[in-house]
């Protein structure tokens, strides 16, 4: 076996050593598997289980419309889909795949709807030709069901440690691998702020992205080694590299067990100022993570993530109980909840049919633009959050926001939401307050209305520094232009936190630059008391604010508002950590 | 074995209800059913079978029974092609 070395951008830090598990994806986000043979039978069933299901729906949607008042036709187009679902060649077909390639379900069926689709885009007749998209429906349908209840990834086993090769991560992957042991993330895509990213991040995982062609080089079960702070990956490497890379191992893990001992340390800089250091998290069960780090709150809860990775959407009562069991779980600390930011890169595949193509997504209807579209959806979360408030310290966080009017749309339905809960005489804090995010530069430019009419606002770092600089983040050939500190960010980040100071409004960083510790001693100078970062980064920056003397940063933080150059940027910020 | 051309008479020729009504008659017969267009050969059984056949409006298709009960199946499948397609939609 031959030893290589592959370079991309390590974004998470820390060293693994174990074996390749090689993982792909479809257009739609449908993952890629090899499964043991012993698994076969298993694989097929939840198959066969999956296509019963569906067939069960279709019979139940037909018996819901013969005793109403619809149209023949419905019934006929139902038959043709329960037909289509019973069709050997989609319903016994993928099983054969399943058996002879031993992949997952989702994979075999597919590669079975491809192939089908491939013959009839061969048919010459344009309208039997379109008759494809009954077949893709119905395949659809099927793959819902199986991703909807996922199958079980091989699991690494205790001994070996196992890193994840994948051409891309979406984030619908990102929780099914969260319940996974993997030891390393490598993906062929990917920047500083992509989802893998963000995950390995916070599982505390090392991971180099960008690799380009990590998943075509490296083979399953071959060796490697994943230095994602010196930005490496080392496939099968010789004894004498082994043996080095064990040794670093060992003592980035002593750090790590140094800076736990923080945990439970109040974060006052060394001339006195008490800084609030928040987690950001995705799922409830992340407040474990928050507390073992020493959360003072959270910060910001993304409830988007409760929407991903299932069949249909969250209903009103099920998100409550996520959001109750987060303002539960911490305790009386500030739970901050953004409502669910979809559209742009974290697609929901059907909104219940309600996606839309947008020919640029970031800057289409996404987040609160999307919300108050639909406000039916907007209305069954804010309800939910509401009554969350009941069971702790829960705020409101609304995210891109830009004008005045869409500020006075989102309050006026959250005074309809509480309005409803009133009606119903259900429990909810009066007087809970609300947030604005602070994510595109209009709102940093034309600040006046969101220091007005908001009780806190919270700076997004990575939508903000985005729009600045029109540099899509997850788009590889123009990741190296995504750059945090450019003198306009900055300057942008200063004047945010200087007018809500001035304002008295309190403001908070929660984007990915809120966790570099690097960047601590910038916002502590810029007058920033509130941080919320990826739980894994607590600690980091607790020991930064420790270390700080903020009276003594003044000087140098001006300078920093005013240069032009970056390298004297870079300058600047070497000698405010020195 | 019976066999017998038809002509495909159906405006938007075997769409896919149509060929939902096919499968469901050769269903009910226990013979084996087979159609055939050109090259194309499709079981009676599998609706997504007949779609690929892509058989358009103006097309002859071959209609093929084997079996115990293939005098039936073929007299009911030829009624259905000639005219019985459209009117039970």
């Amino acid at each position: 076996m031959v030893s290589f070395a592959l370079h991309g951008i390590g974004v998470s830090g820390g060293i693994a050593i174990g074996r390749a598990q090689l993982v792909s994806h479809a257009t739609r986000e449908v993952s890629h598997y090899t499964i043991p043979a012993s698994q076969v039978p298993e694989e097929v069933a939840r198959f066969s289980a999956a296509v019963k299901e569906v067939q069960r729906e279709l019979e139940g949607l037909h018996a819901s419309l013969t005793s109403g008042d619809v149209p023949g036709e419905f019934g006929a187009f139902l038959d043709v889909h329960w037909m289509i679902l019973n069709d050997p060649t989609l319903s016994e077909a993928p099983k054969r795949i399943i058996a002879e390639q031993r992949c997952n379900a989702e994979w075999a069926l597919t590669i079975q709807i491809g192939v089908l689709v491939e013959q009839f885009e061969q048919i010459e007749d344009p309208y039997l030709r379109e008759r494809k998209a009954d077949v893709l429906q119905v395949g659809e349908r099927v793959l819902k069901r199986l991703m909807g209840r996922p199958g079980t990834l091989p699991v690494p086993g205790a001994e070996e440690q196992t890193i994840l090769v994948a051409h891309d991560l979406s984030p619908a992957d990102v929780i099914q691998f969260k319940h996974h042991h993997f030891a390393a993330f490598l993906t062929d895509l990917g920047g500083v702020t992509s989802h893998t990213a963000i995950v390995a991040r916070s599982l505390n995982v090392p991971a180099v992205v960008a690799t380009h062609n990590a998943r075509q080089l490296i083979r399953d079960g071959e060796m490697v080694i994943v230095d994602g702070s010196q930005h490496v990956v080392i496939v099968n490497p010789d004894r004498a590299v082994l043996s080095e890379y064990r040794l670093k191992q060992n003592e980035f893990e002593l750090a790590r067990q140094k800076l736990r001992r923080l945990r439970g340390k109040r974060a006052d800089t060394l001339d006195g100022i008490h800084v609030e250091l928040h987690a950001n998290i995705e799922l409830p069960e992340d407040i474990e993570q928050a507390l073992k780090n020493g959360a003072a709150g959270i910060g910001l809860f993304r409830s988007e993530f409760l929407f991903l990775n299932r069949a249909g959407l969250p209903t009103e009562d099920e998100q409550f109980e996520a959001f109750r069991k987060v303002a539960a779980g911490m305790q009386g600390m500030p739970v901050t909840i953004r409502t669910f930011d979809l559209g742009a890169d974290k697609h929901k595949e059907d909104l219940e049919g309600l996606t839309r193509v947008a020919p640029n997504p970031a800057l289409g209807l996404r987040a609160i633009r999307f919300c108050l579209a639909e406000p039916r959806l907007f209305l069954t979360q804010l309800r939910a959050i509401l009554r969350a408030t009941h069971y702790g310290n829960v705020r409101i966080l609304i995210p891109m926001l830009a004008s005045v009017a869409e500020i006075d749309q989102t309050l006026a339905m959250i005074e309809r939401a509480k309005e409803t809960l009133r009606e119903q005489g259900v429990p909810f804090a009066q007087d809970v307050k609300v947030g604005g995010m602070i994510e595109i530069p209009a709102a940093v430019i034309a600040m006046g209305a969101f220091l007005r009419k908001f009780d806190f606002l919270s700076i997004g770092t990575n939508d903000l520094i985005q729009y600045t600089l029109a540099v899509d983040r997850s788009d590889d050939s123009v990741s190296h232009l995504y750059d945090p500190l450019h003198p306009a960010v900055v300057r942008l980040l200063g004047l945010a936190i200087g007018n809500a100071a001035k304002a008295k409004v309190p403001i908070a960083v929660c984007g990915e630059m809120a966790g570099e510790f690097q960047l601590t001693r910038l916002f502590l100078g810029m007058g920033l008391r509130e941080f919320s970062m990826h739980p894994s980064h607590l600690l980091g920056v607790k020991q930064r604010v420790l270390q700080t003397d903020v009276s003594a940063t003044a000087p140098l933080i001006e300078r920093m508002r005013r240069v032009d150059e970056p390298e004297k940027l870079n300058a600047l910020l070497a000698k405010l950590n020195a | 074995m019976q066999t017998r051309e038809i002509e495909i008479v159906n405006r938007h020729g075997l769409h896919a209800r149509a060929c939902a009504r096919i499968v469901q008659v050769a269903s009910r017969f226990r013979c084996n059913v087979s159609l055939v267009s050109g090259v194309r050969r499709a079981s009676a059984r599998s609706i997504v079978a007949v779609m690929l056949l892509a058989a358009a409006v103006g097309t002859t298709i071959r209609v093929e029974t084997d079996g115990p009960d293939e005098i039936a199946a073929m007299g009911a499948l030829v009624s259905l092609l000639n005219d019985g397609l459209e009117r039970r939609n």
